[in-house]
């Protein structure tokens, strides 16, 4: 008997997993002019207007902006978990199941909405270091969330999967089950959480700056374990984070998103390498390289509009060193400058071809 | 190894929270003794009074008469007096009635205090049930109708003292329908044995601890909300959310379970402050318990007794204060394994 759980512990579930990444260009989830709103009393601020984007089955996509672009409001709509008052005013968000069939989140009732939530699509918080019950065992964290998608799950059968799911984050789960989340350190929670997150074999996790709280040295160890799972189970992933070397080293599509808008999309080589909009070009600018000149850095002048007072035209003209009276004319549209390749700047230098 | 440590620890701590609590006693005693030391005119001089207009006997042969029956002498140096005192607790004799000797603050405790701390620790433990379900639900469903209704009643029932509920309470349900009985523990014409005695007595004491819930219930209801509130705002709850955990599931089992821990703490003292009763409830629904006893004897004057109760009431509160740290415990896990 021993062995036989031993060997199950040596074959993580990750591997009966084939990779599945489908046909290149298939969606696991498509976004289409996405506008949440967060209403108050007096007025309403738009955390996310007209936000269209494809997350790609199988790949690392990066949602990159500075705090309060709307990236963790994309996020959360995905799963139709937005913290009130916000709500979706327009757009769709449509999720494909492997067998072809849709799924628009945005119009499931709230039973169907529980079924859906982590079973497709699961989520690392941005607190993980307080994304866990303090009253709970990371066991009953695990045991319940099989519960309420798989009824008839036992505790046993809780227990084998939740050693697995922990094996794949290289965590001794028999030590960590039947512990209270304040007695695990930092990255160790924020590894329960991963682990939390392929629980249910989801198609695409959200990865919402999953290593914020974190040391450098953990930091990339947490990657590495996500890139390998990405890598080895084929489930998409959805990073959001500011912090562009990650997003170099790591994604293989990214989007930029500024007050609340997609600026640019695109696959994140191409990206890097032509840099269709002056926010991204300011953005990879303001990043320190390992090799170049520290003068090379150059951070972005001004600060990122108020929601409530977004200017004329183009909301990056103020800050924009390119801009000229054209800009405030009308805001530029999401325009196609390459092959798979997307940016909100109507001037035309920064096109591709 | 570890687990030695900390069992170490945790019996030394055990100890020391004992010892301060002993140090307590003892201050409560010395205090309790001497403030009513300090009260103007004693209980002697009164009564001498009374006996020199009834017997016409001269003052000095009267505070004589008065001192032997008192069994009290306050022209005793008060150290001998304290010495006295402290020599009686030390042999488990918390004071003895002056005029009646028959009557000791023991038998008051014993054949009085069950009644009182049946109907506040019943309408205490109904109240804090219901408050937490309440103020969870108040918090959960913010700005409906429910939370509207339960603030208007928490406003008029906090606004009226819970012996005006009392009267109200015996008005409508005992004078005009004649529902329940308005004083009294049971009928004193039955049997004290058997389920008819139970039932008796829980239908007497229908209307006190309706009074005094009525009231209690908005503090917890008000509390509990203030504390969901905060913890709504949790990442927890949002995780929970996200995982897909129904609704149901997460008051419960999140909300409510992490939002009373504070809770739980004014409850175990709540429960502590129960044992002096409530003088002007017990007294409205004529209940025998130690509130009523209390007030008659501090009317009388009698020292010795009053002292033996103001003790036992302390000795209860800090003995109250030892339990809490182990019932927190049981619930709240970062308490049970740290210290």
């Amino acid at each position: 008997m021993d062995r036989r759980k031993s060997e199950k512990r040596e074959k993580p579930d990750m591997a009966e997993r084939k990779p599945n990444p489908g046909p290149p260009g298939e969606n696991t989830v498509t976004i289409k002019d996405l506008t949440v709103e967060y209403k108050m009393k007096k007025y309403s601020i738009r955390a996310a207007s007209r936000v269209s984007l494809d997350i790609r089955r199988g790949r690392m996509t990066a949602l990159v902006g500075e705090s309060g672009s709307g990236k963790t409001t994309v996020a959360s709509a995905l799963l139709n978990c937005i913290s009130t008052p916000g709500e979706i005013v327009s757009g769709d968000i449509i999720f494909h199941e492997k067998d072809g069939s849709v799924v628009e989140v945005g119009k499931l009732n709230e039973k169907q909405l529980n079924a859906f939530r982590w079973s497709r699509i699961s989520m690392v918080f941005q607190g993980a270091q307080s994304s866990l019950n303090p009253v709970m065992t990371i066991l009953d964290h695990f045991y319940e969330t099989m519960k309420v998608h798989e009824p008839k799950t036992t505790k046993s059968d809780a227990a084998d999967r939740t050693r697995r799911v922990l094996s794949v984050v290289n965590l001794n789960a028999d030590r960590i089950m039947k512990m209270y989340p304040h007695e695990l350190s930092g990255g160790m929670k924020q590894r329960v959480m991963i682990a939390m997150s392929l629980l249910l074999d989801p198609e695409l996790i959200i990865l919402d700056e999953p290593t914020t709280a974190l040391d450098v040295i953990t930091q990339d160890y947490i990657f590495k374990i996500l890139k390998k799972i990405n890598k080895e189970t084929g489930i998409a992933m959805l990073l959001l984070t500011h912090d562009i070397s990650i997003v170099a080293k790591f994604t293989d599509y990214m989007a930029v998103m500024y007050a609340g808008r997609v600026v640019e999309y695109g696959r994140t080589a191409d990206v890097f390498r032509h840099k269709a909009h002056p926010y991204t070009r300011g953005l990879i600018m303001a990043t320190p390289s390992l090799y170049g000149d520290l003068e090379s850095m150059k951070p972005i002048g001004g600060a990122p509009p108020d929601l409530m007072e977004l200017p004329e035209g183009c909301v990056f003209r103020p800050r924009c060193p390119y801009a000229d009276e054209t800009c405030g004319r009308e805001e530029p549209i999401l325009r196609t400058v390459g092959e798979n390749h997307l940016s909100r700047c109507q001037k035309e230098v920064f096109h591709v071809k | 190894m570890r687990a030695i440590t900390s069992f170490y620890n945790k019996t030394r701590y055990f100890w020391r929270r004992l010892l301060i609590a002993f140090l307590t006693l003892v201050l409560v005693a010395v205090f309790g003794f001497l403030l009513i030391k300090l009260m103007p005119g004693n209980p002697v001089d009164t009564y001498a009074q009374t006996l020199m207009t009834e017997r016409r006997i001269p003052f000095e042969e009267a505070r004589a008469l008065a001192k032997q029956m008192l069994n009290y002498d306050p022209d005793e140096k008060i150290l001998v007096q304290l010495g006295k005192y402290i020599y009686g607790l030390l042999h488990g004799n918390l004071g003895i009635s002056m005029r009646r000797p028959d009557i000791t603050v023991n038998r008051l405790i014993a054949g009085f205090l069950p009644w009182t701390l049946f109907i506040s620790s019943v309408s205490l433990f109904l109240s804090f049930i219901v408050g937490i379900f309440m103020g969870s639900h108040m918090a959960w469903k913010r700005k409906g109708v429910g939370e509207k209704a339960a603030l208007s009643y928490i406003v008029v029932s906090g606004s009226i003292p819970d012996y005006l509920w009392g009267m109200i309470l015996i008005f409508v349900f005992g004078v005009r329908f004649r529902i329940f009985p308005v004083q009294g523990n049971y009928d004193v014409m039955l049997e004290y044995e058997g389920w008819p005695w139970l039932l008796n007595v829980l239908y007497h004491a229908a209307l006190p601890v309706l009074a005094y819930s009525i009231v209690q219930i908005g503090s917890w209801a008000l509390s509990m909300r203030a504390s969901s509130i905060g913890v709504l705002g949790d990442d927890y709850i949002y995780a929970a959310r996200a995982r897909g955990i129904p609704e149901r599931i997460i008051v419960n089992r999140y909300l409510r379970r992490n939002a009373m821990l504070p809770l739980v703490t004014s409850l175990a003292l709540s429960f502590a402050g129960l044992f002096g009763g409530s003088s002007l409830m017990e007294s409205i629904f004529n209940y025998p318990g130690l509130g009523q006893q209390f007030s008659a004897f501090m009317g009388a004057r009698d020292y010795f007794i009053i002292q033996g109760l103001i003790l036992f009431m302390s000795f209860m509160i800090v003995l109250a204060n030892l339990v809490v740290d182990s019932i927190y415990s049981l619930i709240d896990p970062r308490i049970r394994r740290s210290t």
